[in-house]
């Protein structure tokens, strides 16, 4: 049964691999990478690594690429084919630098797999893989990754809406407009999502940014 | 073969996990006719008028005919849509409704014809993990659904109640932290046997409301409804689905309904217990999860009747202004209650 | 009702004294990014920067409060030595230097300043948490800190099409890198059992032959070394160097060409030194041909090209490869003469990008070399600076660079990489073709009348200050060398070198 279930999810994880690079179509890479990370998680289940199965569907698969599948269904589209190589030369050093690449990694991980083939694999205590004995190991032994990737995350969050922020939000309104203190913020009235309400900024901008204009949907 | 997924120390043998299996989804199968008619009746008392009354006795018989409709229609596709995907969809939605519904106990281990039997599906060490990890998969029924099926009014309706959908995951998921930091553990069942002496929407009423109001926008129920808003967008992301298609996504829907108000019941309101420490037989249990849950579930219609809608930025900036920091607040609150008692 | 069965967790000791370098930024950039919502144009402008300048100097005083120090803290995660703290100092020095550098930027103002500034201490946190990493986790988790925040401040110009490109390509690039260091990571972590460094060189000692010659632990680490490259620009993994330094905005190209490339080399030391050194033998050679290439193609690739930036990117890759041979040795004289070198190269590189930031903001003519036309006798208080700066580079005598390149030098004779050291000093006399080209272009007389009108007189004393401090201190290190080598000494013996 384990091994049914080992060879399901090895070949459907390759299977999304090798679709994530070729397929054309930007929206169904990102949903074979979907499945890749799908049949990733099912190898920690037979690994016996169940909240790290757990918190890959929901993290990554549940959520980053939530994010991917939102922009490029908005943005996406078109069928962009892989650009051609300019150089000739790059187009047959690179895929023999992979294939090199290819047969280093296969040597490293096939090498110490066939060692161990004929054993039961280490012996693991009953909680192995439970979020009390992964909790246990973030709070002492890696206590400090785990507070600064915290702060990583913060960091990241500050970055990206530092690079995605209204243009307009960073000019002081210089003289608020006194009724919009009658109307309290982040209710929804239809003058603050148009953009308006108390804090109006100012509508001047000296800024040409040709960046963001809105993209037709379908 | 190891227990990789039972936390109560034993290894069920493999036919009780099929019946279990089967169990299971007939149960789950045979509940959203009932919510069905309920909400109808319900819907129409709310209303001042009767609800269906024509199929069967008081129009109990109503959920049979509107399937019967449904499942006899001709299954029809856009040709712009895309073909395996459009099926795909609904069929997501399905299959991690029911799987969902796999970890809400019905009762603790009885002894059934000389084998230990767990009255649910599987007890994970990961508890509520499980159930988001299905919710996120959840997301992509709805996503494809809207995509492929080719309409701009799909599209765009599939793509706010994604919005919606991950702005109230979070919540959700931390509304719950504060339970387990409460429990002291992450499976379900030993949630429930912790809440012996005092059931836990006393001192975790703050993650209760959370809680409610959070799977009031991750099951796509009014007042969050704004997904489906007919006056707006036709129909939403179902609105290119017919027939047994259309089945699908609603039956996921009703069974999503179901398995918050499940896990309300076994995280706030103790599962199988009794009040006032009474001791009921083994075979009371599943009974009294069932007719908690229903409660639960008028809770959703009665909302239903009441509120209405609300507009699509007022529910983002609610989600994450409002109701995220109210989570995290509760969450930090609970443990440093918890480590000062302790 | 609460489950009294839970067992508690006894939470490691935490060194406060220790750590409180680290803690002072990351609590500095919170601190500067609530500052920075406040209203008001003069919080933006003068308090951020100032609250920026008080974090910076506090980090410094805690770590020279700390100093002689020689711990691991936080069960084994960091550690606190002379090696971690003088790249501290480093980091610090780099930062001030680029806060003054930031002031009148066009970047701040469009990406907000409190998130700039919070950006840049984040990023000084992450280089002050990898060099002090004793664990593959806390190294990994460095890397990501230190980087992301930089990937986010090249793009900061949001206005200015490069910069937003720049950004990007260091961002697809970056994850490459980190990618590919976190996959060697996980094979090492495969083939020794153990994440920490300590544990790393107990199982390969251990276990000798087995392990050494064990594929995974080779790929694994080739992987890492990779891994790292990319991050220090070494050759051929440099190739986002030239773009990325020229489309950034300039003190953050500043920050990165010295503070940067200080981390990635202080990781290497440490990983190096302490978790594989058992392997020495096998990894030396690699790093020698690195190292070999690094400086070959960085003095080439310099001699073409025409904007002072790039010309300045490509020296700071040629710059790696001089910086690698104090790793290739794996001596206590190698990394001391390593973090000379780092120390001398903040006060060289900065003195030459202070005159490429007060040049810019001068003329219309950007970065390239027209604008650097005729210097020497309109604004010879720019030149002088940049002349000093790009003699020490080359490694003239009588300045700092030639002190340090001597170092280098005789650290790579003594551990038996002669070939090495020649190789420096090839690559000096090559380097001399392109900094000498710059300090021809501003002092020879301007015949053809094409130097650049300075149309837009900018008053910035506090540019031109630090070009004259740093150029100062580069001739006054050239001259009196002792101070820095006080810093530097005792960091090979407090990793545990010879």
């Amino acid at each position: 049964m384990v091994e049914i279930l080992f060879f399901i999810a090895a070949i459907g994880a390759i299977a999304g691999a090798v679709g994530v690079v070729v397929l054309e179509n930007p929206f169904y890479s990102v949903l074979s990478l979907v499945a890749h990370l799908l049949s990733l998680a099912l190898l920690f289940l037979l690994l016996e690594a169940q909240f790290v199965a757990a918190v890959q569907v929901v993290v990554y698969a549940g959520a980053v690429m939530v994010l991917y599948v939102f922009v490029v269904s908005y943005v996406g589209g078109q069928n962009l084919p892989i650009r051609a190589v300019n150089s000739p030369s790059l187009r047959i050093a690179a895929p023999l630098f992979a294939f090199c690449l290819f047969v280093e990694l296969m040597i490293a991980t096939l090498g110490t797999g066939l060692s161990a083939i004929s054993s039961e694999g280490p012996k693991l205590a009953a909680n192995y893989g439970e979020p009390e004995q992964i909790g246990e190991l973030l709070l002492t032994k890696f206590l400090l990754p785990f507070e600064v990737a915290s702060f990583l995350l913060l960091i990241a969050a500050v970055g990206a809406v530092m690079l995605a922020r209204r243009r307009r939000g960073l000019d002081e309104p210089e003289v608020p407009a006194p009724l919009g203190l009658l109307r309290p913020a982040g209710t929804g009235t239809m003058a603050e999502s148009a953009g308006g309400g108390f804090f109006r900024k100012s509508t001047a901008s000296a800024s040409d940014d040709s960046t963001s204009t809105g993209r037709d949907l379908g | 073969m190891s227990p990789i997924l039972a936390v109560v120390g034993y290894a069920e043998p493999w036919w009780i996990a099929i019946l279990k299996s089967v169990i299971i989804f007939a149960v789950a199968l045979s509940m959203v006719p009932v919510v069905l008619i309920v909400e109808r009746k319900l819907l129409g008392r709310f209303q001042g008028r009767y609800g269906p009354n024509r199929v069967g006795p008081m129009g109990m018989m109503q959920p049979l005919a509107d399937i019967g409709k449904l499942i006899t229609k001709a299954p029809f596709r856009p040709t712009t849509s895309i073909g395996f995907l459009f099926i795909l969809a609904p069929a997501i939605s399905m299959i991690t409704a029911v799987a969902a519904f796999a970890i809400i106990p019905f009762g603790n281990v009885v002894d059934i014809a000389g084998t230990p039997v767990g009255l649910y599906g599987i007890d994970v060490g990961i508890g509520p993990l499980y159930l988001f990890a299905f919710g996120a998969v959840a997301f992509y029924g709805i996503m494809l659904g809207g995509w492929a099926s080719g309409s701009k009014y799909s599209f765009l309706g599939s793509m706010r109640a994604a919005a919606q959908l991950i702005s109230y995951e979070v919540a959700q998921g931390l509304s719950i932290v504060g339970v387990i930091i409460t429990a002291g553990t992450l499976s379900l069942t030993e949630i429930v046997e912790a809440q012996e002496g005092m059931w836990y929407f006393i001192p975790q009423f703050v993650g209760l409301i959370v809680f409610m109001v959070a799977s009031f926008a991750e099951t796509n129920r009014t007042p969050f409804d704004l997904a489906e808003a007919d006056a707006e967008l036709v129909g939403g992301y179902n609105t290119e689905y017919g027939g047994s298609r259309f089945a699908s996504y609603f039956f996921a829907e009703y069974l999503n309904v179901l398995i918050v108000s499940g896990i309300a019941t076994t995280l706030f309101f103790g599962g199988w217990l009794l009040p006032f420490g009474i001791d009921p037989p083994t075979w009371v249990d599943p009974i009294v999860v069932l007719v908690k849950m229903f409660a639960f579930v008028f809770f959703f219609i009665w909302v239903r009747a009441t509120l209405p809608r609300l507009r699509y930025d007022q529910l983002m900036s609610f989600g994450w202004k409002i109701l995220l920091p109210i989570a995290t607040l509760n969450t930090l609150i609970t443990a440093i209650v918890v480590v000062a008692i302790d | 009702m609460i489950a009294a069965a839970a067992t508690s967790i006894k939470a490691p000791y935490i060194d406060w004294a220790a750590f409180s370098p680290i803690v002072a930024l990351i609590c500095g950039a919170v601190i500067v990014l609530l500052i920075g919502l406040l209203p008001g144009r003069r919080v933006r402008e003068q308090i951020v920067p100032g609250a920026t300048v008080l974090t910076l100097l506090a980090t410094l005083g805690l770590t020279i409060w700390q100093w002689g120090e020689n711990t691991s803290i936080i069960s084994g995660a960091l550690a606190v030595d002379r090696l971690s703290l003088v790249l501290n100092v480093v980091f610090v020095a780099t930062g001030l230097v680029t806060v003054v550098m930031s002031l009148r930027e066009r970047a701040t103002v469009q990406a907000g300043q409190g998130e700039y500034y919070t950006l840049l201490l984040a990023s000084l946190a992450g280089m002050a948490v990898l060099v002090a990493a004793q664990n593959l986790v806390t190294l990994f988790v460095g890397i990501e800190l230190l980087s992301i925040p930089l990937y986010v401040l090249c793009a900061s110009e949001l206005q200015r099409e490069k910069s937003l490109e720049a950004g990007l390509k260091y961002l697809v690039i970056g994850s490459v890198g980190s990618a590919t260091l976190l996959f060697g990571l996980s094979f090492i972590y495969g083939a020794t059992g153990s994440t920490d460094f300590s544990g790393i060189a107990a199982a390969l000692s251990s276990k000798g032959e087995t392990i050494a010659s064990n594929p995974l632990m080779l790929t694994g680490l080739g992987m890492a070394v990779v891994g790292l490259g990319f991050k220090a620009a070494i050759a051929p993994f440099h190739q986002w160097t030239p773009d990325v330094y020229e489309g950034a905005p300039s003190p953050i190209t500043s920050f990165m060409s010295v503070a940067t490339k200080a981390a990635a080399f202080g990781i290497f030391l440490r990983f190096m030194d302490v978790a594989v050194i058992d392997e020495a033998l096998t990894w030396q050679p690699l790093l020698a041909a690195l190292a070999a290439i690094t400086i070959v193609v960085g003095n080439v690739g310099a001699l073409a090209q025409t904007s002072v930036k790039r010309i300045l990117a490509w020296s700071s890759v040629a710059q790696g490869g001089y910086l690698l041979v104090g790793i290739v040795v794996s001596s206590a004289a190698g990394l001391e003469a390593t973090l000379y070198y780092l120390v001398v190269y903040v006060v060289m590189n900065l003195a030459a990008f202070s005159v490429v930031v007060a040049r810019e903001r001068e003329t219309t003519h950007g970065d390239s070399l027209s604008a650097f036309a005729g210097l020497g006798s309109k604004r010879p208080i720019l030149a002088v600076p940049m002349t000093i700066a790009m003699l020490s580079l080359a490694g003239i005598p009588a300045t700092a660079g030639f002190i340090g390149k001597l170092n280098l030098i005789g650290a790579s004779v003594d551990g038996d990489y002669a070939w090495l050291g020649v190789l420096i000093a090839i690559g000096s006399a090559i380097s001399l073709a392109y900094y000498l080209r710059i300090v021809a272009v501003m002092w020879m007389p301007d015949r053809r009348g094409d130097s650049p009108e300075t149309d837009r007189p900018h008053g910035q004393p506090e540019i031109i200050g630090l070009a004259i401090i740093c150029s100062a201190a580069t001739i006054f290190f050239g001259i009196i060398p002792s101070p820095i080598y006080d810093l530097v000494r005792g960091a090979g013996e407090s990793i545990g070198l010879l």
